[in-house]
């Protein structure tokens, strides 16, 4: 798994290569520990290239939607894949995070 | 020839890719679809991380082992372990429900699973190991099954 890190303003994306499962979370949830802050509390994570998650993955980006909300912020996806938006949906997940189809348009929607 | 592929590792989870990568081998062998592939990776993801993190709690590291076993349009996984019992009716459904800041983390391992797999059995062996079948149908990817017999 990898990260490509950019900012747009005020707004963190990190995209997601490849999968997440109970080996690699960690690393993500490290990732994302030291990205959110009460200066940098929004992010998107853009799925693009992200093949697969399981539940391990879940427990990450909840995670990480809880600490950014604490804040005043968000978590938000761009580009979910079909395998892992059924996950999401199935897990019930579609309705507590907010889903875009794009890392552009995620970004956008926090000047909303 | 029905592909059937077995793998027995210690239940750590540096032993996890390995397992995944099994399954990887056999859908790809047998022709699963991606979406129902997906569902196999998924469960058998689940299960072995269950095993690894609880199956041998407060015991010495066990062996994991993990069986694929083609039927005709349908995968056979059995997941094996010599741990703790865990049948999937001692296991609660999580409240998908509960609004984010409800949500506990985790718990969702065994709810994916029954979800992805067309059906699910536990048994404890004589022996006391244990045994978890899970059966995934499936309609092969590129036309009727390679061992499909003519008529």
């Amino acid at each position: 798994m990898k990260f490509d890190v950019s900012h747009d303003g005020a707004v963190c994306i990190v995209k997601v290569i490849g999968s997440i499962d109970g080996t690699t979370s960690q690393e993500l949830q490290d990732t994302l520990g030291k990205l959110l802050g009460p200066d940098r509390k929004n992010m998107v994570i853009d799925c693009t290239e992200l093949s697969y998650t399981s539940s391990a993955g879940l427990r990450v980006l909840l995670g990480g939607v809880k600490d950014s909300r604490r804040m005043g912020g968000d978590l938000r996806l761009a580009a979910v894949q079909a395998g892992v938006r059924k996950v999401l949906s199935l897990s019930g997940f579609d309705g507590i995070l907010k889903i875009y189809p794009d890392a552009s348009v995620a970004t956008q929607s926090f000047a909303a | 020839m029905a592909c059937a592929l077995q793998l027995s590792l210690p239940a750590v989870l540096d032993n996890l890719p390995r397992m995944l990568a099994l399954v990887d081998t056999a859908c790809a062998s047998i022709g699963v679809p991606p979406e129902a592939a997906y569902d196999v990776r998924l469960a058998v993801d689940e299960m072995c991380t269950n095993v690894i993190s609880h199956g041998y709690e407060g015991l010495p590291t066990g062996p994991m082992s993990l069986q694929l076993v083609e039927e005709p349009q349908q995968l056979v996984i059995r997941l094996s372990d010599r741990g703790h019992a865990c049948p999937p009716d001692v296991v609660p459904e999580p409240d998908l429900a509960a609004p984010w800041d409800e949500r506990p983390i985790g718990g969702l391992g065994w709810h994916l699973t029954r979800q992805v797999m067309d059906s699910i059995s536990y048994e404890t062996a004589p022996d006391g190991e244990h045994h978890l079948t899970l059966v995934k149908r499936f309609t092969p990817a590129n036309g009727p099954a390679p061992h499909a017999p003519n008529v």
